[in-house]
């Protein structure tokens, strides 16, 4: 009897998981800041369900502190994909106002790109923190 | 999502029942588990109604063919801001 009770526990939690595994945003982006907001947005789902989880009794200190240390990893990492973001806008503004060049853009979201690179490991390591404590 | 609300529903009703005094020492582990299995649920259910809307706006931004404004860049930084706090918080009993 325990067993069926156990496997149905194991079946909710994987379908749960399931779901939440087949919406992939970044997967849906076109242009580099679509995918940069669809990155700093996932970051921002799972810190905020990261949030909802140290909060909760049910859920051991230990795993409460792994996911305070993933979300201090990954929340400087995802904010400078924010300065790579203003960068752009900024030169986007110049480049309406034509006082920079298409290069100057290209140049920005160059960057954007770099920045999206080295954030994206650090917010994948708190969606894992985020799915094991589930 | 309704189905997994249904779900979660069912689960938290098997757990009173399972409380019962006819299910003994067995029934408190049984409404444990149950009791669990819905909360899994409905964390879960609450991280991928908000990751469905992210696609829902990605989608949209696709679709208009722009890029996301200020505003919604700064809309998801308040978030996120907001949340760090409340992870970084240390529990009184912790300090």
């Amino acid at each position: 009897m325990k067993s069926i009770f156990r496997t149905a526990l194991v079946l909710t939690v994987l379908a749960t998981l399931g779901a939440c595994a087949s919406l992939n945003p970044v997967s849906k982006a076109d242009t580099a800041e679509q995918k940069a907001y669809a990155l700093y947005g996932t970051f921002v789902v799972f810190e905020e369900q990261a949030a909802k989880l140290v909060s909760s009794s049910e859920v051991p200190e230990n795993v409460k502190q792994a996911l305070r240390d993933a979300d201090k990893a990954a929340k400087p990492a995802a904010d400078s994909l924010l300065d790579g973001v203003q960068q752009v806008l900024t030169v986007k503004r110049e480049l309406a106002a034509g006082t920079t060049t298409n290069e100057k853009l290209s140049i920005a979201v160059a960057n954007l790109a770099g920045w999206y690179a080295s954030a994206k490991p650090k917010v994948e390591s708190l969606v894992s923190a985020v799915k094991g404590a589930n | 999502m309704e189905m997994m609300l249904l779900v979660s529903a069912l689960l938290r009703g098997f757990s009173s029942l399972a409380l019962g005094p006819e299910w003994g020492a067995k029934g408190a582990a049984i409404s444990q588990l149950f009791g669990l299995a819905a909360t899994t649920i409905d964390r879960g259910g609450d991280g991928a109604e908000a990751l469905k809307q992210l696609v829902a706006d990605v989608e949209a931004m696709v679709a208009a063919g722009r890029d996301p404004t200020p505003e919604e860049w700064a809309g998801l930084k308040t978030r996120s801001d907001r949340a760090h706090a409340e992870l970084q918080k240390v529990p009184p009993s912790a300090e």
